[in-house]
């Protein structure tokens, strides 16, 4: 099909100019959400419209527990060891997906353009709003393949909803910060496993001790969820505070 | 040139003091405790300075917070190293194993890595504005890793998971917890210095590079 050119030019106006216009003329909480929203609906779109990232953590989520399926197809695996082999596989997708959001925008130039017109802070939510709606929308699929695949039984599932929840804006607020600072670095996305692995291990292993519950391990899931919030309330604080420095 | 001559005596002293407490009930090798546990606590604060440094480049633009920001960072994680293995030989020598998965062994590897990846990232751009600002923020984030590696996560596991001797060296007698403090002190002051001059061939650094372009 043929491209129609619009009016006032070969492409339709981005919904960004608008937001900027928008945070421009008010100033307010609306202009600033309607910026954050304009930011994750381009990433939707472009997301979309190539599936790059969406494809690759969803492959890897599927992948994974075939691969763990094959090798412990004849053993009963204890729920503590489920709990971690769930979070070192959706760990490792998000890994292979959640840098593209930033790095794609340096390779192609955007990013400026995203700090020309957007307020750095509408462009952190923005960001991470696309990055949590990614990692939750392919976990929907590839957590009940994981628990087909090794015969897990959860035998509290709000426990492993809110495990999931809690580990995905962990996973997305920090994937912003560390997915701005190495597309920015000569390496690109290479770095971002490196930063990323160190700074979220507290993260890891609280909700490895807190899935394991969800499984039936028996104890308390209460003391490891606290930590996890506690570390996610550090993690989206900070990044409050620090995200000008990244971005500028 | 008197500071340096201060922290090499001090050290020396320090190193020389466990020799002559006698050794703690039911633990074997226990000079290697008073290396250890200074060197530990030595590390964490090294963590928290250079992130505080880190935050005075971030919030001042002063250059030379940022040289003490990587000087600490650097001496940190040399402290680090010598932490886990010196752990790893108190742990070989008292409970049979150089690895025994104790959960202030996992954390303080967990503390190195963050460590090694801030290294890896000073040199990953060669704009100086930016390598200072990414050091900086994972430095602040890194040092909150660390805290929790190094301190919180051994207390938080259930209880007789860790076999690291807290309660032991906490509750001996006055000779021992004096003969700690100026085991803490001496290798903290020492760090220090060694930091500060770090920091200064780093200033150096960065005016000959600046020269040089």
């Amino acid at each position: 099909m043929a491209m129609r050119p619009h009016a006032k030019g070969l492409f339709p106006p981005s919904p960004l100019i608008f937001a900027r216009a928008k945070t421009q003329t008010f100033g307010s909480l609306k202009a600033f959400l309607a910026a954050a929203w304009a930011v994750a609906l381009k990433d939707f779109r472009s997301e979309w419209r190539s599936r790059a990232a969406l494809s690759a953590v969803a492959l890897f989520s599927f992948a994974a527990p075939v691969a763990l399926g094959y090798a412990l197809s004849n053993l009963a695996v204890e729920p503590e060891i489920l709990g971690g082999l769930l979070w070192v596989v959706l760990f490792f997708a998000a890994m292979v997906g959640l840098p593209r959001a930033f790095v794609k925008e340096e390779e192609t130039g955007t990013a400026t353009l995203l700090r020309l017109h957007i307020a750095p802070d509408a462009v952190l939510w923005g960001k991470a709003l696309g990055q949590f709606a990614l990692l939750f929308a392919t976990q929907l699929g590839a957590v009940p393949i994981f628990l087909l695949l090794l015969k897990a039984r959860v035998e509290e599932p709000l426990t492993l909803l809110l495990c999931l929840v809690l580990g995905d804006i962990g996973l997305a607020v920090s994937s912003c910060i560390l997915g701005a600072i190495a597309a920015q670095s000569r390496s690109k996305g290479a770095l971002f496993p490196a930063l990323a692995a160190p700074l979220l291990l507290p993260i890891l292993a609280s909700l490895s001790v807190a899935s394991g519950v969800a499984f039936g391990s028996g104890f308390s899931a209460a003391p490891a969820l606290q930590v996890v919030l506690a570390f996610d309330l550090a993690l989206v604080a900070g990044s409050v505070f620090l995200w000008e420095f990244v971005w500028e | 040139m008197i500071w340096n001559l201060l922290a090499g005596i001090w050290v020396t002293a320090a190193i020389a003091v466990p020799f002559f407490v006698p050794g703690v009930q039911d633990l074997k090798a226990t000079p290697i405790a008073f290396f250890h546990v200074p060197m530990a606590i030595s590390t964490l604060a090294c963590f928290f300075i250079a992130a505080f440094f880190g935050a005075k480049w971030l919030f001042q633009r002063d250059e030379r917070a940022d040289a003490l920001s990587l000087g600490f960072g650097e001496i940190g994680f040399v402290a680090g190293c010598i932490t886990f293995a010196t752990g790893l030989l108190f742990a070989r020598v008292n409970w049979n194993g150089f690895w025994t998965g104790d959960p202030q062994q996992v954390g303080t590897l967990g503390a190195l890595m963050i460590y090694a990846a801030l290294l890896t990232l000073r040199n990953s751009t060669d704009d100086e504005v930016k390598r200072r600002n990414f050091w900086a923020v994972y430095a602040i984030f890194g040092a909150l890793v660390a805290l929790f590696g190094m301190y919180i996560y051994s207390r938080i596991v259930p209880a007789n998971t860790s076999l690291h001797p807290n309660e032991t060296l906490q509750n001996s007698s006055a000779i021992y917890k004096w003969a700690f403090r100026f085991c803490i002190l001496a290798t903290l002051f020492a760090l220090c210095r060694v930091a500060i001059l770090r920091a200064r061939l780093e200033i150096f650094a960065v005016k000959l590079r600046e020269s040089a372009f």
